[in-house]
């Protein structure tokens, strides 16, 4: 499967598989932009993510598409092209700038020492500028982990959603040990494509604060976010989500995602049936 | 007028206390004097290096109020945190959630700024430094 190699300084290399990418014409214009030899520092408008100079790019995507995103995810890779800069969280992250939010291409998520690759991106912040390559790779699809999943069933079907352990490793847990649940999942009005319905209110979570509080949804993403009348809120993100509310952003922590396709997923969150929220012990191989 | 200075990876720079407009914070930091602390650059805000000094955001949340840093001032961020921020370019006090938040101005650096504030922004590149702070002179007000 196509995709790159990123080393940061004298750490282990990671990969990055264009699976997940949110453009296949950012992740062309990439790949077409490889290898890379620049250095990689701490960001200072981002948040916990590194950010490295990396040559001007063009990405010439379906007219009225845009598959940008703001938030960043603990080990996720985003390029944004005009700026030519190329971003790695590895915490609590934003793409920003002096003037506010921007936009970026999220390319995909790193693989193989993934807590080795964040710790040699948050050691930038006392340490330091080291060298950041990025070559192309033919790289092994990511194999989903073992242990929990989170699965969305309704009668005989389900979709299994993966854990995001980097953005959520305390609410899965939490999450996981107060299921099953029932969910009606209804169209988000202001976010984009995104449903979400109402956590039953017997589920707590022990505090209001959100880990990895993240306004972009990537496709297929299971979030959860506290809601108006103080319970807690399950969103499926099924394409392009932003989460606002009539004051402007709002946020979630994505705890889990699924590898199906996002126009699938889509089409499934459609009927308008209440869905089983449960946890499965351990996904197979 | 209460004087200061900083020393950061050996460049030295005196700063004063805005006790008229902060004098909560700027008593603060004076009781403080002398400390060494680590300073690393900013990630949310812009143009500045921080330390955290948890009495400095616990003396006032209300004193002389900016959210866009002045150029080689001293500000402090309200909170048990105590961020006390060294602007030295274009920088606003921000978080993850909050794109414009408040930070209290207490005090300037006036003698050699450009020099030390030339190794704050050093820490972009270079990393954390260590900051040694100490009075100076405290003199009666004119």
């Amino acid at each position: 499967m196509p995709g790159f190699e990123v080393q940061v300084g004298s750490s282990e290399p990671v990969t990055v598989d264009y699976s997940r990418t949110l453009s296949k014409e950012a992740a062309d214009a990439f790949a077409a932009m490889l290898p890379v030899n620049t250095m990689i520092r701490q960001a200072e408008w981002c948040g916990q993510a590194a950010v490295a100079s990396v040559p001007h790019g063009t990405v010439r995507e379906p007219a009225g598409a845009s598959a940008r995103a703001a938030s960043l995810y603990p080990g996720w890779l985003v390029w944004d092209p005009a700026g030519g800069v190329l971003l790695a969280s590895y915490g609590r992250a934003e793409y920003r700038s002096a003037t506010g939010v921007r936009y970026g291409y999220v390319l995909g998520r790193a693989a193989g020492d993934r807590q080795a690759f964040l710790a040699a991106l948050a050691a930038l912040h006392s340490d330091g500028e080291v060298a950041l390559t990025c070559r192309p790779a033919d790289v092994d699809a990511a194999q989903p982990p073992r242990g929990p999943r989170f699965l969305l069933r309704r009668g005989a079907d389900a979709v299994a959603f993966e854990p995001l352990p980097e953005t959520a490793p305390e609410s899965f847990g939490r999450l996981a040990a107060q299921l099953p649940a029932e969910v009606e999942l209804a169209a988000a009005r202001w976010s984009g494509q995104v449903r979400h319905g109402a956590l039953p209110a017997s589920l707590t979570f022990d505090t209001r604060a959100l880990e990895h509080p993240a306004a972009s949804l990537y496709p297929g993403t299971m979030a959860i976010a506290p809601a108006d009348n103080g319970n807690w809120e399950l969103l499926v993100s099924y394409g392009r989500t932003e989460l606002r509310g009539p004051e402007g952003m709002a946020y979630a922590t994505p705890i889990a995602q699924t590898s199906l396709p996002a126009d699938e997923l889509g089409k499934w969150l459609e009927t308008p049936t209440p869905i089983s929220l449960s946890v499965e012990a351990e996904s197979p191989r | 007028m209460k004087r200061f200075a900083l020393t950061l990876s050996g460049v030295r720079a005196e700063g004063v206390l805005l006790e008229d407009a902060a004098p909560a914070c700027s008593a603060t930091w004076w009781s403080l004097l002398p400390f060494t602390a680590e300073i690393r650059h900013f990630r949310w805000g812009g143009a500045a290096g921080y330390t955290s000094l948890p009495p400095m955001g616990l003396a006032s949340d209300s004193e002389n109020l900016v959210t866009f840093y002045p150029r080689f001032s001293l500000c402090v961020r309200p909170g048990d945190f105590g961020e006390v921020v060294f602007a030295y370019g274009q920088a606003q006090a921000r978080s993850h959630t909050i794109l414009a938040a408040w930070a209290c101005h207490f005090a300037d650096i006036d003698t050699n700024k450009d020099a030390f504030f030339a190794v704050v922004h050093g820490t972009m590149t270079g990393g954390m430094r260590v900051l040694e702070a100490a009075r100076v002179t405290e003199e009666p007000n004119s």
